[in-house]
């Protein structure tokens, strides 16, 4: 027997219908650039008193499924696990389709997950929540998604299952073709982002080592991004967050606030992540005694509002009617 | 019922289809869509949506009245009231969004 190459290996992603109705095969196979998911077998030993100094006996305490894929942002499979970390998708047009993802109110869809590791390990990951989603890049690179979810239970099947279908070789976006806004204007000088949405999701556990549910919590979305210290945009936005205003001089009472977009265009293809209300949380502007150019390494979170918290946006060559490819 | 459409100035072309865990709906081509009362979740969920608009007048949120019950009636009512038994962790929501557990 050869031993497995790591190499050989993919997410899926499929939507179900229901609690406890696993999806039979997946809509959409990613190549993992980090991370894994699998079953989940917790164990632990009794601990008690005793004349014997070898450890209690060892116990299961609960099964379950989990996983932290990471991968390219791609055209026609990012909308599934985006639509699985934010809850609803709109879809619109007539082709080109436009995929777009906002929040749910109260609560999440039950997703089919599959892992293939090896043409070996064939196991599909049932009635997982997703727990967060985030998007990632910086210049020069890929945009990467990770994804956190929690789930019930795993199956495993010996073979492939069925009418898998195969990689998606779309070419995934880049950083250079993006488009930072920042309060309704572009501005050039930010080199990296970060985009994060967590529910905050729970595993419960009653009579049995199946769980009984994974329930979202409350949901948290915070961005980042790292912005090159120049005498305007970053200055401007330096002294609104501070001062309130880019004329202000006394520190601001009040919060301020401003819409921010991520957006990247590859040909018909567009990926875009809206908060259209977003409070800072740090602004810096550090000194550096190697000389080094200043950097703001800028976070924040979305605000409530009449609108959701964000919206995710994805127009690509694949129709939605009746929920066929994404639910 | 509420009604709602796709708005004119959302710059949609085709059919808008929206799925969502409180449930689905399909807009054609400038169609009105009616939700039922019985699903308040996707009612809320359409209001906010940024392509949606609603069309209907949405019910007034009715005004609290502290003698909206005839204090005569009310203490009838409190007497023939069975004695209830309140638990000592009663259902309760939690800020944090965490499941509720009733640990009695």
């Amino acid at each position: 027997m050869a031993g497995l190459s790591g190499k050989t290996a993919y997410i899926g992603v499929a939507k179900q219908t229901a609690k406890g109705s696993a999806a039979t095969v997946a809509k959409y196979v990613n190549p993992f650039t980090g991370g894994s998911a699998g079953p989940e077998r917790v164990v632990d030993r009794l601990q008690e008193t005793d004349s014997n100094l070898d450890p209690g006996s060892a116990y299961l305490v609960r099964g379950g499924a989990a996983g932290s894929p990471e991968f390219y942002v791609r055209p026609k499979s990012f909308p599934a696990y985006a639509r699985a970390g934010l809850g609803v998708n709109t879809t619109s047009g007539a082709g080109p389709y436009v995929h777009t993802m906002t929040t749910a109110t109260s609560s999440l869809p039950y997703m089919s997950f599959f892992r293939m590791l090896g043409a070996t390990v064939y196991e599909r990951l049932e009635d997982c929540l997703v727990n967060s989603i985030s998007v990632r890049s910086e210049a020069g690179q890929a945009l990467v998604c990770t994804l956190n979810f929690l789930g019930l239970k795993p199956t495993r099947s010996a073979t492939e299952w069925a009418s898998t279908p195969t990689l998606e070789n779309e070419a995934p976006w880049f950083y250079h073709q993006g488009t930072v806004t920042i309060a309704g204007s572009t501005v050039t000088n930010v080199r990296s982002f970060e985009i994060t949405l967590e529910n905050n999701v729970t595993q419960q556990q009653t009579d049995d080592i199946t769980l009984y549910d994974v329930v979202p919590g409350t949901r948290n979305l915070t961005f980042s991004f790292d912005m090159i210290f120049d005498s305007s945009t970053a200055f401007d936005e330096y002294k609104k967050f501070h001062y309130g205003t880019t004329s202000g001089t006394a520190q601001s009472t009040t919060l301020y606030t401003t819409d921010v977009t991520f957006s990247f265009t590859n040909g018909a293809d567009i990926v875009q992540f809206a908060i259209p209300v977003a409070a800072y949380e740090e602004f810096p502007a550090e000194p550096d005694a190697g000389g080094d150019p200043v950097v703001s390494s800028v976070r924040g979170a979305a605000i409530r509002s009449a609108s959701p918290i964000t919206t995710w946006t994805v127009t690509n060559t694949v129709a939605n009617a009746a929920g066929v490819n994404y639910g | 019922m509420a009604e709602f459409r796709v708005k004119s100035d959302a710059g949609v072309e085709g059919d808008v289809y929206i799925s969502a865990p409180e449930g689905t709906a399909t807009f054609k081509d400038g169609q009105t869509v009616t939700i039922d009362d019985s699903a308040p979740q996707l009612v809320a969920l359409l209001s906010q949506h940024p392509l949606l608009e609603r069309v209907d007048d949405p019910p007034a949120p009715e005004p609290e009245s502290a003698d909206a019950v005839d204090a005569d009636e009310a203490q009838k009512q409190a007497d023939s009231a069975p004695d209830f038994v309140e638990t000592s962790d009663p259902p309760q929501g939690d800020v944090s969004g965490a499941p509720w557990d009733n640990v009695d």
